[in-house]
């Protein structure tokens, strides 16, 4: 291969060339006129103007007007033979502006002082730059650059405003002042370990990170770090996102969930949940306490793996259908421990997308008392019907005895009493006046004993004789009852103050006994009285009657009022006033089966009140 | 047609049968009594069989029927009575122990005229016999035919 041959050129032409080929624009100017003297074609090619057009122009043509001030006094300034200089605009000839960097020499051209300019068009750089800036500045996240020493060189808007620094503020600040003092000492191990082994890593994600604002506030942070080249040397660049409301939130979403949890765990009702191959994922401590077994044991377990068998059962179908028909399901169950115990539960069975949400009540004890009241049911209906059984026996024995008393327990006095009558006719001319005393002695106390019994019986047949219920009108019962008594009424001045009186309901023939006791006793008692006075009067109180029956008579110690109503009980003698004791008690009686009750009031000698209530009609009374 | 009509008492109990005897004796009216001491002789006695089977034909005056009897209680005696078209014009009036309404309620239920509380004393007799109208039946010469209505 021939060797290539290199021919010599001289100075200038290699000028030429350097000065023709070279990507950058460059040019000569003249220092005194600031003409352009030479152009290359770069200039010519970013600038639009031909050679020619440039050679028309000044170098304030290709300035904006803005800066012909500044270019001017900084060429007046201009003092270096060589001088770099940026931030310069220049104007092309389609009016479009160029951002430039430009490397200016001191030269003689031609016998005159110009200036040699190279220019780099920076203008796509700098739109980069500028854009990269603004992401930054418009940034959520709080940017930082921190260069070896630990001072920060570069923070974005975010970053001043999360720490509350002016603009600017931070720029060479050391970066401790945004570390709180307790995390001081472990950052400045972390800062040197860091550029050590410079590689990008994210902080704080895990651990709490805080930082420190200007007014003192810890602020809990994210941080990521990245190691970059710049200008200025190897630098950190350091990204922060404040997490505070991210931990807030967090930290609630836990105590919740806690919350919630502790709930579910502690509450009385037993809560499962079961996956779709019925394993168990959750289990509560009520319903491991149901199944007789630890959560331990359960969790992670199938149903089928911890209750051989339960596949076969009715509630394991249940689940099945909840879990294969998406339905609410709810059962009672009886669970049938290992030992054969047996438990009742009330069963809800819910899907969710992990399986099933098994609610579990435990009911033995209502089972139990729904059983025992049902057998209570049954056996209470053979219990009444053996109960009245019972009563009917024994009341038709009370009847019997009753029958027996009046019939057979009379008949031996009747003839007792009939025998010394006919004695008494037969012999009594025979015999001295305390004799014959003794024959009407035997005389009044068989009477006597003939009108206890009498009084037994009617007593008793009160107490179990059927009520007949009717509408009575008391007006008349009381008139009937006075004139039943005329015997004993006789001659007698008692003045009768009768007041009207309601319709009742009532037993006629029981009431009739009631009034014709009371209306007698009145009587009786007033008998030793010179002006007899017998009041029988009627009121209505609320939604029953209190009728009364007051008399001027005998009265009585109100310290004995609790013998008044008492069956056989006196508180008089016979000798003072005749009577068995039994016609209070029968009032009593009759009036209680009434529904109605009794009392009464009185003094010694001042006369006495006698009280019944019996109900106001109803509309559908009975 | 002189001859008085019979007074028929069924009643079991000795005491009471001389009793009412003694009370009506005073009166002279024994002789006409006839006492049966349970209701089988009072029914034998009304249609004239069993030791009766030889008396004089005739309806008694009046038939006094006491409740508790044996064998044959009053009670179905005036129900057998009040069954039969012969009989039931007969006055039937039944003797109690007591006013023990049981007894009553049946017996008039059953077609008794009127009732009387033992012991059966001449004023209680009559009593019954005028409540009954036949005063004059058992006491006396029958009765203008006016006062005979029942």
């Amino acid at each position: 291969m021939p060797k290539q041959q290199y021919t010599h050129i001289s100075q200038e032409e290699q000028f030429n060339i350097l000065f023709e080929s070279n990507p950058f624009p460059m040019w000569i100017y003249d220092l005194k006129t600031l003409k352009f003297l030479l152009v290359n074609d770069a200039a010519v090619n970013i600038y639009g103007y031909s050679k020619q057009e440039f050679y028309k122009l000044s170098l304030k043509d290709i300035r904006p007007k803005e800066d012909e001030q500044r270019l001017l006094k900084n060429i007046e300034n201009e003092t270096s033979q060589y001088q770099w200089s940026s931030g310069w605009r220049h104007l092309t000839k389609s009016g479009s502006l160029l951002d430039v960097e430009i490397i200016s020499h001191d030269i003689i051209y031609k016998g005159r002082n110009s200036r040699f300019v190279t220019v780099n068009d920076i203008t796509e750089k700098k739109r980069t730059s500028e854009n990269f800036q603004l992401v930054l500045e418009s940034s959520p996240i709080a940017i930082l650059l921190v260069n070896k020493e630990g001072k920060i060189t570069y923070s974005n808007k975010q970053t001043e405003t999360l720490f509350q620094y002016l603009p600017g503020e931070l720029i060479g600040k050391s970066l401790e002042i945004l570390i709180p003092e307790k995390y001081s000492k472990s950052h400045q191990k972390h800062h040197k370990d860091f550029f050590l082994n410079p590689k990008p890593r994210i902080i704080g994600k895990r651990t709490d990170l805080y930082g420190l604002s200007k007014n003192g506030n810890e602020i809990a942070l994210e941080i990521g770090l990245n190691p970059i080249n710049s200008e200025g040397g190897f630098s950190v660049l350091v990204t922060m996102q404040d997490i505070t409301e991210r931990i807030r939130s967090q930290e609630e979403l836990s105590k919740a969930e806690k919350r919630y949890r502790t709930t579910l765990d502690y509450m009385m009702e037993g809560f499962q949940i079961i996956s779709n191959d019925f394993r168990y994922l959750y289990i509560n401590n009520a319903a491991a306490a149901q199944g007789r077994k630890t959560k331990d044991e359960l969790i992670g377990n199938t149903m089928m793996e911890i209750y051989p068998g339960i596949e076969k059962s009715e509630m394991f179908a249940k689940l099945e259908s909840c879990l294969k028909n998406h339905l609410h399901l709810t059962m009672e169950n009886e669970f049938i421990y290992e030992n054969g115990d047996r438990e009742w539960f009330l069963l809800n069975m819910e899907p969710i997308p992990e399986g099933i949400l098994i609610l579990s009540k435990d009911i033995t004890r209502e089972k139990q008392t729904e059983d025992e009241l049902k057998s209570y049911r049954e056996n209470l209906e053979e219990l009444v019907i053996k109960r009245t059984s019972q009563l009917d026996e024994a009341n038709k024995e009370l009847e019997s005895f009753s029958y027996s008393v009046s019939h057979d327990l009379r008949a031996p006095l009747r003839h007792i009493t009939g025998f010394v009558q006919i004695l008494q006719k037969n012999i009594s001319s025979l015999l001295d006046d305390k004799n014959q005393k003794y024959f009407s002695y035997i005389i009044e106390s068989t009477k006597r004993m003939g009108m206890l019994i009498d009084d037994l019986l009617s007593f008793s047949r009160m107490a179990q004789s059927e009520m007949n219920l009717s509408k009575l009108n008391l007006n008349n019962i009381i008139k009937e009852t006075i004139l039943d008594l005329k015997d004993e009424i006789n001659e007698r001045n008692i003045t009768w103050k009768i007041s009207n009186m309601p319709e009742v309901l009532g037993d006629p023939s029981m009431l009739k006994q009631a009034y014709l006791n009371l209306i007698s006793n009145a009587v009786k008692y007033t008998s030793h009285i010179d002006e007899p006075v017998i009041e029988i009067g009627v009121e209505a109180k609320q939604n029953e009657y209190i009728f009364s029956i007051k008399d001027n008579g005998a009265g009585f110690d109100p310290k004995y009022i609790d013998k008044l109503f008492g069956v056989f009980q006196r508180l008089h003698s016979s000798a003072e006033f005749e009577g068995t004791g039994i016609g209070l008690a029968n009032v009593k009686r009759i009036i209680n089966r009434h529904g109605g009750r009794v009392w009464a009031n009185g003094q010694v000698n001042q006369g006495a009140t006698f009280y019944f209530t019996l109900n106001m009609m109803r509309e559908n009374h009975e | 047609m002189n001859e008085l009509k019979k007074i028929l008492i069924a009643e079991d109990d000795k005491n009471d049968v001389e009793l009412t005897l003694t009370a009506l004796e005073e009166f002279n009216l024994a002789n006409v009594v006839v006492v049966v001491n349970d209701g089988e002789e009072a029914l034998d006695y009304l249609y004239c069989r069993g030791k009766f089977a030889d008396r004089i034909m005739g309806n008694p005056a009046v038939i006094f029927l006491d409740i508790k009897m044996p064998k044959v209680t009053g009670l179905e005696v005036l129900k057998q009575i009040k069954s039969d078209d012969s009989l039931k014009m007969v006055p039937a009036v039944i003797l109690t122990s007591s006013r023990e309404e049981r007894d009553l309620v049946e017996g008039y239920k059953l077609g008794a005229n009127a009732y009387v509380v033992k012991p059966v004393d001449f004023e209680e007799f009559i009593r019954a016999v005028k409540q009954l109208g036949l005063f004059w039946a058992v006491i006396n010469e029958p009765p203008p035919v006016s006062s005979m209505s029942i």
